[in-house]
Parts: structure tokens; sequence; C-alpha cells
């Protein structure tokens, strides 16, 4: 075809979003991993042959997008793409190179036009999922370097001529406590990435692209200057923050400035608490991830997310911090520490935009890890995503029980049920939980958990805000703080780390409540109406 | 374009033309390389036992069809796929064309299959179904022209306003001829045709709308590529 127009251009761009996200939906319908089929923790995008991504699936984690983005460019440098063939197929879980721990597998496949395969590689599909299990010491912070966390795939050839190397497929089920589940999601990494190469071939051939450059620097270039525009628009400056959370052994303080210019925002982690002998280290990676999404929560939300709008936000930190921690440190539960950076630069924000930027939430994950043993001596694991409440939004209340800013689905209480004998007694809003404000906290969750074998099991916590509250904003309360303690007993059990519960004894597990924001004062008659009817207030 | 008669309520007129049919599942959880035949092959001539009887209730003496489709997905998964399989009974050879069935639609849904891995059926479904002989085709008819009486003037914002035919659809006839624009009225619904098509009528009374040859074509690009 002539040089597309704007319309066309338009047309291709959305096209190239549909066909990542029915690349995403692949995904999460062949997965083996429930985290990734039923809380949608995987990450999907299209990148042009320099490595730039044009587009990402709606459905997928923050932390799994941007920093696949940077993957890719990593992939690129090991395997030139002039050397690529077809059928090729890269795979990492480096979490330096990849998306922040070993749990996380990424997938990169070049695309080749099939009649013209010649002509090199058109673009690339890249794709992650959180595994099952890659051996170690298994979804905890108890290993000390990352050495200890179990299998580490270097960026390395997954297969070639579209078959997957065996005898990789071989050390990593020798590697994992669930080799039919991480030999599956291999399978449905490498299926996504070819589906997406199926439809991009189908849309080239259906408008008579050649090749994508014109569309890969219409979508950048658009994407940077949007973002551009409405970074013009704000004040230039630095504004800093600072937000300390409770750590494992010590608080932790995450300090940044934030640095708003012609050409971008500049977000820097100096003054942020050294790394932590636990896994709760976060690889730089991670950190670019999560910051560059807080920022991006405010500014310029609605430009699409690829590599033009992300280039204008950089994140440095600097090495030995928790936040730019280097190898080997491990960083099994980076979340924890990660998922809290959108807090902290929201805290430089506010001071910009103080009208537009939301209160401190929950923010890390609750995630409940649980094992035992059932009655015939078969061991049990359950993973299940759980939330806390956000923070209010300077327009509305905050949300209960939702993951912000992961994005990722709470998961059914019943499929825990179905495959071990955890039953989770009650699963319900926290009243009072939510901070007051003008707009209220979103409520925190409260949860009872036994066993319905009259036998003990062991909780792994990794669980943050039992000490440091979020922080209300422009007057609003704090939310309340979360904490567990045995049902029977009242005894406390400690949120980072691993307990174990007596047999015929229940868990409760209190979680945090959002922040507030503005003036309680100022709460709308019917909302504080509302409140007192729920009797969640 | 092919607007028929009644388009405007097609769904409705498609519920009365659609086969008599009754379609029921029924869980039944087996995995390849453990696989009942006995305890399928019974389940599914019950299920196909009862759905000719309520087939036949609302279609007496009509000859039927029965499908059959297995949820599938490899164990571990938590989402099946739709196997299309033959109606059976099954033999001793059951697991090996389950598993090859499956491949074929897992292969065609998710690009490539999992060697070694163990397959399984969630649930059974069966369809009895009224057999519906294909339409006949269209005999051509002679062309007409057709001269549309009524005029209206009529606001398109694409072309600002303008003189536009009204036809009562009831006043064509098979063979008629006529150039857009128009507006084709009938109780249900009115087919707008713009000023660039024309609409001939077939023989089983469908508006067949062309779009007419554009004289610019060729030199540059033309409304369909846009």
């Amino acid at each position: 075809m002539g040089t597309p127009d704007l319309i066309q251009m338009q047309v291709m761009w959305n096209r190239l979003i549909a066909i990542v996200e029915e690349q995403a939906q692949v995904l999460v319908r062949a997965s083996f991993s429930t985290s990734t089929r039923e809380a949608g923790d995987l990450s999907a995008g299209v990148f042009d042959r320099r490595g730039r991504m044009l587009a990402q699936s709606v459905t997928g984690t923050p932390g799994h997008v941007n920093s696949m983005a940077a993957s890719v460019l990593h992939f690129l440098d090991e395997f030139p793409v002039d050397e690529m063939a077809p059928g090729d197929m890269f795979i990492t879980n480096d979490p330096w190179k990849g998306t922040g721990h070993l749990y996380d597998f990424v997938v990169v496949t070049p695309v080749f036009h099939p009649d013209r395969p010649e002509q090199g590689v058109v673009a690339l599909f890249a794709c992650t999922s959180h595994v099952v299990d890659v051996g170690g010491v298994g979804f905890s912070m108890e290993g000390r370097e990352v050495y200890h966390e179990g299998l580490y795939l270097p960026l390395i050839r997954l297969g070639r001529d579209g078959h997957i190397d065996p005898a990789l497929l071989k050390i990593m089920r020798a590697n994992s406590r669930a080799p039919d589940m991480v030999d599956g999601d291999v399978h449905s990494l490498v299926a996504c990435n070819d589906r997406g190469a199926e439809r991009l071939v189908q849309m080239m051939d259906e408008f008579a692209l050649d090749r994508l450059d014109e569309l890969a620097d219409h979508v950048i270039d658009r994407s940077k200057a949007a973002m551009l525009r409405i970074i013009g628009d704000l004040p230039h400056g630095t504004w800093t923050s600072e937000m300390r959370i409770d750590g494992v052994d010590d608080p932790i303080d995450l300090a940044c400035a934030m640095t708003v210019g012609p050409t971008g925002i500049d977000v820097d982690f100096t003054g942020t608490s050294p790394v932590s002998t636990w896994g709760i280290n976060v690889p730089l990676a991670y950190t670019v991830a999560y910051t560059s999404f807080g920022v991006r929560c405010i500014v310029g939300p609605d430009v699409p997310n690829n590599t033009g709008s992300l280039e204008v936000v950089r994140v440095t930190a600097p090495e030995g911090t928790i936040v730019n921690a280097p190898h080997p440190a491990p960083v099994q539960i980076r979340h924890v520490v990660g998922q809290m950076l959108p807090d902290t630069v929201f805290g430089a924000l506010a001071q910009i935009l103080p009208e537009r930027v939301p209160a401190e939430g929950t923010s890390a994950l609750w995630n409940v890890l649980l094992d035992g043993h059932w009655e015939d001596g078969e061991r049990f694991i359950v993973l299940s995503f759980h939330s806390g409440g956000a923070g209010a939004r300077p327009y509305a209340d905050g949300l209960s029980a939702t993951a912000f800013p992961s994005g990722v689905r709470n998961m059914p209480v019943e499929i825990n049920g179905a495959i071990s004998p955890i039953v989770f007694w009650r699963k319900e809003l926290r009243p009072g939980s939510g901070g007051a404000g003008r707009h209220r906290g979103g409520h925190g969750q409260i949860m009872e958990i036994g066993n319905r074998e009259n036998r003990p099991f062991n909780i792994s916590a990794t669980y943050e805000r039992t000490e440091h509250p979020p922080r209300g904003r422009n007057g609003g309360g704090d939310g309340a703080t979360g904490s567990l303690r045995l049902a029977g007993s009242g005894e406390r059990v400690k949120p980072l780390g691993r307990s174990r519960i007596p047999a015929g004894e229940r868990l409760i597990m209190e979680f945090p409540g959002g922040a507030g924001f503005g003036d309680p004062a100022e709460r709308a008659p019917a909302a504080a109406a509302e409140d007192e009817q729920s009797g969640l207030a | 374009m092919i607007v028929p008669p009644g388009a405007g309520v097609g769904s409705a007129i498609g519920f009365l033309l659609a086969p008599v049919s009754h379609e029921l599942v029924r869980t039944s959880h087996q995995r390849l390389d453990a696989f009942d035949v006995d305890e399928v092959n019974r389940i599914l001539a019950e299920l196909a036992d009862e759905a000719r009887l309520v087939v036949a209730e609302a279609a007496p003496g009509a000859p039927v069809v029965e499908t059959l489709h297995a949820s599938m997905r490899y164990r571990g998964q938590g989402h099946e796929i739709d196997v299309p399989l033959p109606m059976g009974p099954f033999g001793p050879d059951a697991a090996d064309r389950l598993l090859a069935a499956f491949d074929q639609a897992y292969r065609a849904l998710y690009t490539r299959v999992i060697p070694g891995m163990v397959a399984e059926v969630l649930t059974w479904r069966v369809r009895v179904s009224t057999v519906v002989a294909p339409p006949p085709s269209i005999p051509p008819v002679e062309q007409r022209p057709f001269d549309p009486a009524d005029r209206h003037r009529v606001l398109d914002p694409n072309e600002g306003w303008g003189d536009v035919a009204l036809v009562d659809r009831s006043a064509l006839e098979p063979g008629h001829r006529f150039a857009g624009p128009a507006l084709v009225i009938e109780p249900q619904t009115t087919t707008v045709v713009p000023p660039a098509f024309d609409v001939t009528v077939d023989a089983r009374a469908h508006l067949v709308l062309h779009r007419r040859p554009d004289p610019a074509a060729g030199a540059a690009t033309n409304e369909e590529d846009a």
C-alpha cells in the first residue's frame, strides 16, 4: 500500500491492541497456573524489530508489562535480530533482565512473514506468566541469595524450528515441585506468542504491509508527543516524598525525588533504605515498572502504554538500595516493596496536582500462601491473591478489597477448598478499616481460615502495612493497619515469615484499609448516611 | 449487500424456521489414561434417548441428526475447550480417538499440543436435531427498471440536503432495479440505500445492493479501502 493516512494508521494501531489482547487470552485460557488464569498475573505485548513495545494487552499486571518491555531489549542484545530464524523462541526468568523474580517466565518469539522469510524479523511477541513452582525455598522471603530461590534461567534459546528444546524442558521439570504445570505453562507461553504472530501476519496481508516500521514510528511518536504535551502543562521543578513501611527486621524508608522538565519526568530513589537480608528486595527493572506505572496513573493515563509513552518517565536508584538490589540479592517477594512505589511517587505528584492524586492504600497484595499435609500424607500448597482497601480517590471513595496497583483479581476462595483441605470460614469487608475523609478509604477484609481435617497448617506471611498505616491525603484519615491472630487463643501471628497454625485453630487475618481523602467534615450527607446504614464505617 | 424481507425481525423469523433440537449436557469426569468406555457409552445413550423423545414431541416422525461434543482440557488446566466428536458408541480405541480429536481442536485454538500431558473430559453434550434441507438456489430473473414515484428531501450528514427516492417494499417485484439514494420502507424496518449504490430485487424478493463502479476508481483511493 502507499503511505497510509492517519485513519488507516489508527485502525492498524487498534488492530495491534486487539491482537495482543487475543495473545493474552490464549495465555489465560491455556495456562496451568491459577495465578495466570484466575488472577490475570501475566502480560503480553508486540514489539518492533528494534525492541520497541508497540502495544500491550489490557489484561495483565504493570510489574510484568513494563519490565517485560525492557526485557525484550536484553534478549536482542544477547540474540541479534539479524541472526534469528523462523521458529526460534527464547526464554528467561532472570529477575534482573526479566520481571523481577524467578517465578516469572518471559518468552520472546520473533515473527517472520511466511511468504518472505528472507526479509528477516518483522516483529517480536513477548509474554510473561507466573508459574507454579521453580524449586528453591518456594514462594517465600526465606532465601538469603537468589541461589536459594530456585531454578535460574538466563536469557537462553528455548527452541528452534518451532520445537521446544526437550532437554531444557527436562531441566525445568526436574527443578519444580509441580513439573507438569511448569511444562504446560511453558507451552502456553509459546502458544500465545504463536497466535499473536499468526494474527499479525494476517493483519499485514490484509493491510498490504510489508513491514511495520512506519506504523511503529507512528505509535511511538504519537504516544511520546502526547505524553510530552501533558508533561509540558505541569509546573517544572523537583518535588520529594518519603514513605516508611514495616520491613522485616527494621522499617524501610522509600524516598524519591521527582523532577518534571521539558523532556519528561525523572524519578530518583536516593535516600531509600539499603537491601534487606530477606527476599523482599527489588531488582531495578521491577522498580522502573511500578514507578512509571505510578506516574502514568496520574500523568497521561489515557495515552496507550508503549515504548513512546514509557520512555519519557525515567527511573534511577542507587545500587545497593532495596529498590535497586544487585545480584545475587534474594528477590522472590519483591512485590511487597515494589507495589509500594506508586504510593511513594504519589507523595511527590500530590504536591504538583493536589486534587488529582489518591490517598495511600494497602498497595502490596495480601497473598494467602498456605501449605500442609493431607491426612494421607500428601502435601498441599494454596496460593491465593487477595487485597486490602485501596486509597480514597480525589473524586470518589477508595475501592474495597481491590488490588491497586497490581490490578490482579482476588481469587475465588472456593478454588482453594477444591484443591486442599483449607476452608475459608469467613471472607467479609472489615468495618472501620477505611480512613475517614471527604472520600473514604476502601474497606479491607477479614478472613478466617481453618483446616477441615484436624491437622496443623502453615502460613508464609508476606504482609505490609501492619505497623505503618496508609496515610490520608489533604486532611483525610489514615487507613487501619492489618494484623494476624489465632481465633481461639488470640495469640498474634507474625505478618512476615512462616508460622504454624495448630490443629483445630483458625487463623484470623485483618487486611488494612485504604486511607481517606479530604476533610471528613466535608463528606456528603448521603454518603455519611450510607456509611451508617452499611455498618462498615 | 443482501437485505432479505423482514430483516428487522430476522431473529424472530429465524426462530420459526430453525430446526427443532434439544441439547443435553452431563458431567462425567474421565481421564483419558483411565477411560471408562462402558460408563461413557451408557451416558451418551441415555442423553440421546432423552433428547430424541423431546424432539419427537415437537416434530413427530421427522428425520433427526445427533451430534456429540466433549469439554476437554489437559489435566491441571482450568479452562476447557469444546471438542466435536462422532456420535458413539465408543469402542476400545475410545481414548485414542478422543485424544486425536482433542489434539486437532487444541491445535486449532492454541497452535500447538503438549506432548505427554494427560487430557481429560469434564462434560458430554449431546444434541438431537431435525434435519433441515438447504434452501434451493435462487433462479436468475430478468431485470427491468423500477421508477420510484415518491421523493423526499432528506439531510444526509455526509452529503447535505438531497432528494431521496421513497420505495414501498411491497410494491417491488423480482427483477426490479433502481438507483440510490433511496429509502426502502417496510413495516418492520427501513433500508437506507446510499447514493453510490444500485438495488436489484432477486427472485426471492431480497434487496441486493451493488456499489456503482466509481468513474474515478484507479485514479484515487476509493471509499472501500479507506
